[in-house]
């Protein structure tokens, strides 16, 4: 485990802004700056006061330096995190934590980019956050990933050995996807086998939930250490249900209820989709529970069965479209009726994010806890009912376009 | 007198890319790009199920990922003599239409945005002349002083931050076609337009969308 991430006397020398200042800098109100941390507390699976924590932290650290590396990849772990739902996770996650070095967003490119990373690199030494996105060829030295004629194998040792965490985007960083499957023609290795004895975050997918993302960065701002992570270096909050678990499409699976083929009449009906190749049965990720884009929808409330991304070697865990039978590794069967009942009960129906509030194992605790949360959300509409008497006492404004932007930025909530 | 310049990385591309150009008497005379990665993906499909193409094609770039994917299901089609429903091809066609918008709003504004948009300089800029010129081209409700004046005052607080981030050491300045000379007093606009890009994305309506080009797309 790491101990204190972010010692504050590291930035005590400059007077930065806390990420709170700079979300309210930004135009978002008090009342959406908690909605944002109960949002992310929400995501984590965590207890509403966490809410408050979170709020606590935000409001009181300074923007630690990461740096973002580009290796075997497509970027799109990168595309999913800037389509963050929740306005507040772009703005703040992606230019309010101070991104010195990604080569998919800074302006500078060649020597200055570089330069750039060396700089935050050596005065921030120890200090830094690394997050990887994309595998490391290990095949021919390295030659098959090459980043201002340095080897990626040869940078992400040098980047990691002062980094203060590793996180580990999307299933090329933590699992070798798709550049791995066979033959693997490059030689390709997740960061972890490169690194070893190194702490690493795995965040898996392909690419991972952007919320999913988000709720990783804002941990180890507001609790000063990585999340709490399963065996394999996944974090609990978001990794340690399976899509068969919490998939809707369930009760027709319990029922015998299935799709044989896409064209048929029990396609539109919505019944399960594993015979058509579903891997949700030995999947573990947060899809069913979150949704992708905003929730709206995932792959099985679309129609197509699950591909199983977030788990190791995918590609090769048979055609997308076979029926699971033929897995490697443990039976659809015994899982599904062992495993699967008790993690099943504790799912409830919704799939919103807000759901996921009331979901959580220690749910009177949100009970018990006089929540510091909803004390805060009420001294904000105590203040603005105050201000919205005043406004009108002094008759209409008319500068409704002049300096407020809280009305035009308002969250999605 | 010959010069050799080498640009490694490119970035704000997908990809890895190696730009290196010879320069004689200050002008490029040759040039060469190289692609510094490589994960043979063309040698990973052989041999697999040919349903499953699309999933292992459209990895080949996340930004841009779902033409490659219907680029694939059409060949894959075509090998074997499917011919789609017209209901098939217009669901289709609407998922490519979708990319378009959506990768329209992320490359200029994520990506190409930053190659002639000098976001520091915003803080020279006069805010009542930008006000004047955003409002000469279009109805935005945004364009007023106050809101620009207020921009200026953030961008002066992260500047004063002393982290630049994704902004610090930009090859800036540049006389040749950019932003602060092709746009005069647009700098902050840009910047404005870059910040909303996030929230246009999901909340502004059509009539409110501070580019013109993307409104077209946006109006059914």
């Amino acid at each position: 485990m790491l101990p204190n991430l972010f010692d504050d006397t590291v930035f005590a020398e400059k007077k930065q802004m806390s990420l709170r200042e700079e979300i309210q800098s930004r135009g978002y109100s008090r009342r959406e700056f908690m909605n944002f941390c109960a949002f992310m507390a929400a995501g984590m699976g965590l207890e509403m006061s966490a809410a408050a924590q979170i709020a606590k932290a935000l409001d009181t650290k300074a923007r630690p330096p990461m740096v973002w590396f580009h290796f075997q990849e497509c970027t799109c772990c990168s595309e999913s995190f800037i389509r963050s739902t929740h306005p507040i996770v772009a703005d703040i996650l992606l230019d309010k934590i101070s991104l010195d070095y990604s080569q998919t967003l800074q302006a500078a490119a060649g020597f200055q980019a570089e330069e750039a990373l060396r700089h935050t690199m050596e005065k921030y030494k120890g200090e830094y956050i690394m997050l990887v996105e994309g595998a490391v060829p290990e095949g021919a030295d390295g030659v098959y990933c090459c980043i201002a004629g340095k080897t990626s194998l040869d940078i992400v040792k040098e980047a990691a050995e002062n980094a203060k965490a590793i996180i580990a985007w999307g299933s090329c960083a933590s699992a070798g996807c798709i550049q791995m499957a066979k033959p693997n023609p490059t030689q390709a290795r997740p960061i972890h086998k490169v690194l070893p004895g190194k702490t690493i975050v795995r965040v898996p997918g392909c690419p991972p939930i952007g919320e999913v993302m988000a709720g990783v960065v804002v941990h180890l701002l507001a609790f000063d250490r990585i999340p709490q992570l399963d065996s394999q270096g996944r974090p609990l909050a978001f990794y340690s249900r399976r899509i068969h678990d919490t998939c809707y499409r369930r009760p027709n699976y319990d029922a015998g209820l299935f799709v044989e083929t896409f064209d048929d009449p029990n396609a539109k009906k919505g019944y399960c989709l594993y015979k058509v190749g579903c891997k949700g049965p030995t999947t573990y990720n947060a899809c069913a529970v979150t949704g992708w884009n905003g929730g709206t929808s995932f792959p099985i409330k679309s129609g197509h069965p699950c591909i199983g991304c977030s788990e190791d070697n995918f590609w090769d865990n048979g055609p997308f479209y076979q029926h699971l039978a033929a897995f490697p590794g443990f039976g659809i069967e015994s899982t599904a009726d062992t495993i699967g009942i008790t993690a099943a009960a504790a799912t409830a129906a919704g799939v919103a994010l807000h759901a996921v509030a009331t979901n959580v194992r220690k749910k009177k605790m949100i009970h018990d806890v006089e929540d510091p949360l909803k004390a805060e959300l009420k001294e904000i509409d105590r203040e603005e009912r105050i201000a919205e008497r005043k406004a009108a006492r002094n008759g209409s404004g008319n500068g409704a376009n002049n300096s407020s932007t809280d009305s035009d930025t308002k969250g999605a909530q | 007198m010959s010069n050799r310049i080498v640009v490694d990385p490119v970035t704000r591309i997908e990809g890895h890319l190696r730009i290196e150009a010879k320069v004689e008497n200050g002008k490029i005379v040759d040039a060469f790009s190289s692609s510094t990665m490589v994960r043979g993906i063309e040698i990973i499909m052989k041999g697999r199920d040919p349903r499953d193409a699309w999933a292992f094609v459209q990895r080949v770039c996340g930004v841009c990922t779902t033409i490659h994917a219907l680029a694939s299901v059409r060949a894959v089609e075509d090998a074997v003599g499917i011919v789609v429903p017209p209901n098939a091809e217009l669901i289709r066609n609407i998922m490519n239409a979708t990319l378009y918008i959506h990768d329209h709003v992320v490359h200029f504004y994520h990506l190409h945005a930053l190659d002639w948009v000098d976001v520091v300089s915003a803080l020279k800029a006069d805010p009542k002349k930008t006000s004047e010129l955003a409002q000469s081209i279009s109805s935005y409700p945004k364009s007023s002083v106050g809101y620009f004046s207020d921009l200026q005052k953030r961008l002066q607080k992260f500047v004063d931050s002393g982290q630049l981030g994704i902004f610090a050491n930009g090859y800036w300045g540049h006389k040749q076609p950019h932003g602060s000379r092709t746009l005069p007093r647009s700098p902050r606009m840009a910047k404005r337009n870059c910040e909303n890009s996030r929230h246009l994305r999901r909340q502004k309506p059509a009539s409110e969308l501070p580019c013109g080009r993307c409104a077209v797309f946006y109006q059914h």
